[in-house]
């Protein structure tokens, strides 16, 4: 039989599995919008830890980390450094937004900051903000199943064909089970990506070289600029420090700002389970020390790849290996991609719906969960479309969202610490930071200093919310109390959502 | 007020066989052999965090202060003169007898050494000396990739020793904040 009919059939034996667990994960959830969107509230340890691992580390990690390993040497290990620094805040941060979640009936972002700045126009902003940013998250997702699929069925199952059944069941699965599937199915992606890194980045150095330290060695001998920090920017330049630390300092603040990130928050069953998932993700963390070593594995190895990201498949498919594992590595690329991808899409509809329609129209529970499944489609599709589309600068657009998405950190801190934050001081900041951030992108040569554009847009971000806020009228101390100080509550029922005061009358 | 057991008097009921707060001479409440608060620290460690009573007095202080009318506040030894409970005092309300006769301090090192407040400045230092250490200009120390630390370049092991500092400065945050019962 020839290879890449039995690569093949593991990818769809994979494919078929997860589906299966998909599927089955939504029984015990209740027919709600609390069901669909937050799971009633109802992820234990083991789902959230491996939600938010495997939802934090995407197709980008598993096969952009090693691209940068290859081509950027030491700057890829900016990745290794902002994950534990960008999920501490969250151990005091997360729980606290559990809480206000549960008592308030929230299961979105814009929710939760509107729920303490009342404003439609804000929970459209969010929205906008968010969807801006999850669209072309989700296409690099989907590019990147279709590229492994392509790569190692050797062009016989092509791009657009690849993504479109390995997207195809990640619809399905969240379609019928919503939150609780892709909880479920990163469990099992998460596994497989840990065991799959360990695996592949411990044998292919030993492989090629003779182990770890023989293979660093080689690169010291001949590649020695590889190894200093901060590394070299993808032109082959030597990175800047104000690049590296800021690159640092913008995704350690964006990290749990992400959608998809932030309202899993609102899935765990109780506070506890939240801090347990912080206290461990830097074990989930770890599992970028392989990812880099398959990348410095193909330094030597590679002369010169045009595309840095296929450094992981290339080495898979020129390095004599058993079928087995090159089939297993598929099923480790894929859960990468997909279990990232489908966290992605149900966040986008849900924000979608809950904070750009919800706020505006009275929809009941029904049509709620209808739009909801409806915009998942469309979510889809969109990026679908840019996937398979040739000529779409996907990085640039994701890399500015992160410096835009990392604006949502300011309003989320205020309306948990600062009573005198109001309405208006939220707004002001979040349009000037936003602004900024824009500006700098598209006009870096006006930057003082190369720092992210996203870190700008912080440094106005924040005085311009203090100083509006100040000048404006204080919110009411209730509303504000239930934020800073909010009470012990128990648990809500299942199929009790609560609307939140963003819904139009 | 009610007295502390002293040495002696713990050795001197080693033997006996008479129940535990016959033997101690001290009130029920304030006898809790290890079986029993092993169980009662399991029971709160798996009961919700959402639901956890605010920590409390414990039932032996709780029954001292009730018997003896004083204010929490104002019992120890040395805050008799303060006027201010101190940790050694809110140690010595914790005091058991063992089943074994024994007298100890369950809370004690914790208490006095290490309270939930100081840990979290730790783990706040911890984390800030984190981002210190991983950016300009501290990182530029570490910048270089020899000497190879268990094969890795230093400049891969540093941030990776990193990820592990952060890992143990969480496990042991969360254990004291569970412990010592919500914020």
């Amino acid at each position: 039989m020839e290879r890449w009919v039995v690569i093949s059939s593991m990818i769809v034996a994979y494919l078929g599995l997860t589906l299966w667990v998909g599927l089955r994960a939504g029984r015990g959830t209740s027919s709600t919008v609390d069901g669909f969107v937050a799971g009633d509230r109802n992820f234990g340890f083991l789902v959230m830890y491996f939600v938010t691992g495997a939802t934090v580390f995407s197709a980008f990690a598993f096969l952009g980390g090693p691209g940068w390993a290859y081509s950027r040497g030491a700057a890829a290990f900016y990745i290794l450094s902002y994950g534990v620094l960008g999920m501490f805040p969250w151990y005091v941060i997360g729980p606290k937004v559990a809480r206000i979640g549960r008592q308030l009936g929230q299961v979105t972002q814009a929710q939760f900051l509107t729920g303490r700045f009342e404003s439609r126009g804000l929970s459209l902003l969010i929205a906008l903000i968010s969807i801006a940013a999850l669209i072309p998250y989700i296409t690099l997702q989907m590019r990147g199943a279709g590229i492994v699929i392509e790569a190692v069925t050797e062009g016989k199952v092509p791009l657009w064909a690849g993504a479109a059944v390995a997207y195809g069941i990640v619809l399905i699965y969240v379609l019928v089970s919503g939150v609780s599937a892709v909880g479920w199915t990163n469990t099992l992606q998460g596994v497989f990506m840990i065991v799959i890194a360990w695996t592949l980045g411990l044998y292919l150095p030993y492989a090629l070289y003779g182990g770890i330290g023989p293979m660093f060695e080689a690169i010291l001998t001949q590649r020695p600029e590889l190894l200093d920090l901060p590394g070299l920017t993808a032109a082959g330049e030597p990175w800047s420090w104000a690049g590296y630390t800021s690159a640092i300092l913008i995704s350690a603040v964006g990290l749990t700002m992400w959608p998809h990130i932030f309202m899993k928050a609102f899935t765990a069953r109780d506070e506890r389970i939240i801090r347990r998932t912080v206290v461990w993700f830097p074990t989930f963390q770890l599992f970028l020390v392989p990812v880099f070593l398959i990348g410095f594995a193909g330094v030597l190895f590679v002369d010169t790849l045009e595309r840095p990201d296929f450094i992981l498949p290339y080495l898979i498919l020129n390095v004599d290996l058993p079928m087995i594992v090159v089939g297993l590595f598929c099923a480790g690329a894929l859960s990468a991609s997909m279990s990232t991808g489908d966290a992605l899409m149900h966040a986008t509809a849900s924000v979608a719906v809950e904070d750009g329609v919800r706020p505006f129209a009275r929809l009941n529970e029904y049509q709620q969960r209808l739009l909801i499944r409806v915009l998942i489609v469309v979510a889809g599709a969109v990026a679908y479309f840019f996937a398979v589309s040739e000529g779409v600068s996907l990085v640039v657009l994701l890399l500015t969202s992160y410096g835009i998405i990392a604006q949502l950190a300011p309003p989320v801190v205020a309306a948990l610490f600062w009573r005198r934050a109001t309405t208006p001081g939220v707004i002001a900041g979040l349009a000037a930071g936003s602004a900024t951030a824009l500006l700098f992108f598209f006009a870096p040569d006006l930057r003082p200093i190369p720092l992210h554009e996203g870190l700008f847009g912080l440094i106005v971000h924040v005085p311009v919310l203090i100083l509006v806020s100040l000048l404006t009228r204080a919110q009411d101390p209730a509303t504000v109390e239930a934020y800073v100080n909010p009470p012990a509550s128990p648990p809500v029922k299942p199929g009790t959502h609560q609307p939140t005061s963003t819904t139009a009358p | 007020m009610t007295s502390k057991p002293s040495a002696t008097a713990v050795v001197s009921h080693r033997k006996t066989r008479a129940p535990l707060a016959e033997r101690s001479g001290l009130p029920q409440q304030m006898v809790e052999d290890r079986p029993q608060a092993a169980h009662r620290r399991r029971a709160v460690k798996h009961r919700s965090s959402t639901d956890r009573p605010k920590p409390a007095k414990s039932d032996a202080f709780a029954a001292r202060s009730a018997a003896t009318g004083q204010d929490s506040a104002k019992s120890g030894p040395l805050s008799a003169a303060t006027g201010v409970k101190s940790r050694i005092d809110v140690a010595l309300d914790t005091a058991r007898i063992s089943r074994k006769g024994r007298l100890y301090f369950p809370y004690a090192s914790q208490r006095i050494l290490l309270s939930r407040p100081i840990v979290r400045r730790i783990a706040v230092a911890v984390f800030l000396l984190n981002l210190l250490a991983v950016t300009w200009p501290v990182a530029t120390v570490f910048r270089s990739a020899e000497p190879l630390v268990f094969g890795l370049p230093m400049s891969m092991a540093w941030p990776i020793a990193w990820i592990v500092i952060g890992w143990v400065m969480l496990l042991v945050l969360d254990h004291f904040e569970e412990r010592d019962g919500e914020s």
